[in-house]
């Protein structure tokens, strides 16, 4: 495999996992939000519908960094350090939305038993 | 230490945090509507590779590119301008490194890549289960 290949390939890797890590999260939204009606709760699925639009965001501008449109090498890696700001403030609104739904989840379930 | 290198590899661990959750949340959800399918593995095994991702990206940032660094200095160095065989061995060396980073950037990106695949594909099942 070439050299070129290999950086193409990883551009191309780099920007499907940031849109598939957004849907599966998304999926993991829709699906709190079938249980606010069934536990007829809050189930934070705003939340977790909405966070993962950081990785998704974290895609497009890593997309926007492989492509030959942008010349600079200064806004090329300022792109690069708004990706990662992305990723990480996303990561972290997911984790908080799982952990909250984990909680809630939790305490339905201890209800219930 | 670039602190871009720190702001994805802090991503990546909060990520795979998020990511095993997720799988304890299947897991407990699977338990509700009494499906003994262990789909919670996907997402578990997901946050490996997200591990393995972030041990080619640490890897890399850690120990290759300081390597790459000492050798371009090593190579702008007077005595070595002036050997050619010294010269040869350095640029040999150098395209050893730099293979090395393009194969660990291709791996770390492969690996974040399936992760994300497997986080969708069990909470889809998880989706289709709930929809019927």
């Amino acid at each position: 495999m070439s050299e070129e290949a290999m950086q193409v390939y990883s551009h191309i890797a780099v920007v499907s996992a940031g849109v598939l890590f957004w849907a599966g999260f998304m999926v993991f939204g829709f699906i709190a939000g079938r249980y606010t009606k069934v536990f007829n709760r809050e189930t934070f699925s705003g939340l977790l519908m909405t966070a993962p639009s950081g990785i998704l965001i974290y895609a497009i501008l890593m997309l926007l960094r492989s492509s030959t449109m942008v010349k600079s090498q200064q806004f090329n890696d300022g792109l690069q350090v708004a990706a990662y700001v992305f990723l990480l403030v996303s990561a972290v609104l997911c984790l908080a939305g799982m952990i909250k739904f984990g909680k809630l989840l939790d305490e339905l379930l201890k209800y219930k038993g | 230490m670039k602190y871009d290198v720190l702001l994805y590899q802090s991503g990546l661990i909060v990520l795979m945090a998020a990511v095993i959750w997720n799988a304890v949340v299947i897991f407990k959800l699977s338990a509700v509507i009494k499906q003994n399918k262990p789909i919670w593995i996907l997402p578990a095994f997901a946050a490996v590779l997200l591990a393995a991702a972030f041990c080619f990206h640490a890897y890399a940032s850690y120990s290759l590119l300081p390597q790459m660094t000492e050798l371009i200095n090593r190579m702008a160095s007077s005595d070595v301008m002036l050997d050619p065989a010294r010269l040869g061995t350095l640029k040999i060396q150098m395209a050893q490194v730099k293979d090395a980073l393009i194969w660990l950037k291709m791996a770390s990106f492969t690996a974040f890549g399936v992760a994300a695949l497997m986080l969708l594909m069990s909470n889809l099942i998880y989706l289709k289960w709930i929809s019927k």
